[in-house]
């Protein structure tokens, strides 16, 4: 069948690409003037030179680069990215521990992304040169331009700080105990201990880092939807549907919308790097222990094998979410399987 | 130009065939707006850089600890921070590093990978290649999470932010300059050139690059903004520019811990803000000018 080649295709093309990839951060972790034992050692450690000696032969220090790669590859074929300096445990370990909450604050940001950039996006384009038009193309172009580590410490500020409306950093109540884990989502889990409280501590910590990890998507939402929305609009089928007498809305919602929709799916992609560029400083803001959050601890503690392992973890999301989209939009619009 | 002529086919642009594209364009950017805005805060802070001297009323490292996080006041218009140095002079000052160092990010990102994209495009084959595989490699991460972990593997300064920056943008411009360079070599003018002796480096440099710039230039100018956004979280993280140096990302990352004196992370902050609006308000202008499918919508 001619898409399900097309996916193996794209799968096979997937395996130089991973290699390339954890070959671009072997080199970028290895040819540093920093020495790596600085950071697995203890400062008074590094003068004793049985420590350092063992040290080295366990990290495989002394061996000559491509080995150290190949070790490393060997090692990531068997699920093992190595210990990590700081927190002592295996990466992956660490990152299983960190990736629920990054990917529960991402649903949730995109659900709010779309829940408000969909609507401008089909009213600015209904609408073209109106108020709200000029709204959203405000909205969205601050979206690309503030900063989101500083309207994450403002959006704090002012609800937290002053109002006193929504809690603080974090994922719950630090007086609450976290739900026991089963998905990882608070949200699911908290409901699935019946423990209201903790659900509802979970939902009130969400709304701020959300919101602010979401104006992002929002912005590209509401751009993306106006215009393929006015293109559509100017389709035949859509003189034909109002010619046909069909009320406006029903014109708007089930012709045009359905179909100005489909350019929307390949921004999902670009969405998603948006979102893991944002996740790193909303995190960091809102003390969420996501992958984020994950990533600056390793990269300001020169963290290696956890800078290796949770970048490699983003470009593989990242690698995969595009072959998704690429899948369903062939899906949806079968010419391009034979692109 | 009237309705009828616009529906019977004939391009709305026939009215202005006059002109040349160029300054077609140059007037659709001067006649909008929004880049006219952008444009405008730029000038504005590139003015503020310059004479930063200036317009400081105090010195921006000057510590003055009986006047620590002090409100802002008719004396220090933006208050003090921890250590009672004048926020307002700070601000101005962090000027002098964000704007040159966005735009040396970019011009360098734009050349290199410039360079790279054409040379790839023009020499085809195994070489061409390589250099795209290792692109797209680039392009597998999203830019703040490889240039974080190569700023942090280099270690903490601006140099080496400016490095993982630069390894980070430049594939975007060597694939657009690829692509326009591929377009452009199959021309009759490329071949004529080449069939009266013309060396293939003076052929790319002298026939080939100049008609590829405009979208470079328009992506150069689409991505500034959002350079300087990189740059200021990375000092924001502890990667970029290091203290005392006044820089905006590394002000609002030293004013989180003091959250009373709002002060401290709102004023950097906006300038910030100000500056990428500024450059974004204009890419999009010009993007506009040159998209022209972009016009009047």
């Amino acid at each position: 069948m001619n898409l399900f080649a097309h996916i193996v295709r794209r799968l096979l093309l997937m395996i130089p690409m991973l290699i390339g990839i954890t070959l671009l951060l072997f080199i970028v972790t290895h040819m540093v003037p920093t020495n790596p034992l600085t950071v697995i050692l203890p400062e008074k450690s590094l003068n004793d030179p049985e420590i350092v000696k063992a040290a080295t032969i366990k990290w495989g220090l002394d061996k000559p680069l491509y080995q150290q790669y190949l070790i490393y590859l060997g090692n990531l074929l068997h699920g093992d990215m190595g210990v990590s300096f700081k927190t002592k445990n295996p990466v992956t370990f660490d990152l299983e521990q960190f990736l629920p909450a990054t990917v529960e604050l991402s649903i949730a940001s995109f659900i709010f992304a779309l829940l408000i950039g969909l609507p401008l996006g089909i009213i600015s384009a209904l609408k073209s040169g109106s108020i709200v038009d000029h709204f959203t193309r405000v909205i969205a172009l601050l979206g690309a331009s503030i900063p989101p580590f500083w309207s994450g410490l403002i959006v704090l500020f002012i609800f937290w700080f002053k109002l006193r409306w929504l809690p603080g950093p974090g994922r719950i109540d630090a007086r609450m105990a976290a739900p026991p884990t089963v998905t990882g989502s608070f949200l699911i889990d908290s409901l699935l201990a019946h423990n209201m409280p903790a659900f509802w501590s979970s939902v009130t910590h969400l709304i701020l880092p959300a919101i602010i990890l979401g104006w992002f998507t929002l912005a590209i939402t509401a751009r993306i939807t106006r215009s393929s929305m006015l293109e559509v609009l100017q389709m035949d089928y859509i003189r034909t549907a109002r010619a046909k007498g069909l009320t406006e809305w029903v014109v708007v919602i089930f012709h045009a919308l359905r179909n100005a929709l489909i350019p929307l799916i390949t921004i999902i992609g670009l969405a998603f790097a948006g979102l893991m560029s944002g996740a790193i400083m909303t995190e960091t803001i809102f003390s969420w222990p996501g992958i984020g959050r994950y990533a600056v601890m390793a990269a300001t503690n020169l963290d290696f094998p956890a800078i290796m392992g949770v970048t490699l973890l983003i470009a593989v999301l990242f690698m995969f979410i595009n072959l998704t989209v690429d899948i369903i939009y062939t899906i949806i619009d079968p010419r391009i399987r034979e692109m | 130009m009237t309705e009828q002529t616009a529906n019977i086919g004939i391009p709305v642009i026939s009215a202005r065939q006059s002109d040349s594209p160029t300054r077609r364009r140059i007037r659709a950017v001067t006649h909008n707006p929004m880049a006219m805005a952008g444009l405008a805060i730029i000038i504005f802070w590139s003015v503020v850089a310059i004479f930063s001297g200036v317009i400081a009323p105090y010195d921006p490292l000057a510590q003055n600890v009986e006047d620590r996080l002090a409100a802002p006041s008719a004396q220090h218009l933006f208050g003090t921070d921890e250590l009672g140095r004048d926020e307002f002079s700070r601000v101005i000052y962090g000027s002098r590093i964000s704007l040159p160092v966005g735009l040396l990010v970019i011009v360098f990102a734009m050349v290199v990978g410039s360079l790279i994209g054409a040379s790839a495009g023009y020499v085809g084959g195994i070489y061409d290649l390589l250099i795209m595989r290792v692109a797209d490699i680039t392009l597998a991460f999203p830019p703040i999470v490889l240039a974080l972990a190569i700023a942090a593997v280099l270690g903490p300064s601006l140099n080496n932010a400016l490095i993982a920056m630069i390894v980070v943008w430049w594939p975007e411009f060597s694939r657009l300059m690829r692509g326009q360079v591929l377009s452009v070599k199959n021309n009759e003018y490329v071949a004529a050139a080449t069939i009266i002796g013309i060396s293939r480096t003076q052929i790319l440099f002298k026939h080939i690059l100049p008609n590829t710039f405009a979208p470079i230039l328009v992506k150069a100018s689409l991505d500034a903004g959002s350079v300087i956004l990189t740059i200021a979280a990375m000092s924001f993280i502890g990667l970029g520019v290091v203290p005392p140096t006044p820089e905006w990302g590394s002000m609002v990352s030293s004013g989180r811990f003091v959250f009373y004196s709002w002060w401290l992370t709102t004023f950097p902050g906006l300038a910030i803000m100000t500056v990428v609006l500024g450059f974004n308000f204009f890419g999009d202008g010009v993007r506009d000018a040159f998209d022209p499918r972009m016009l009047g919508s």
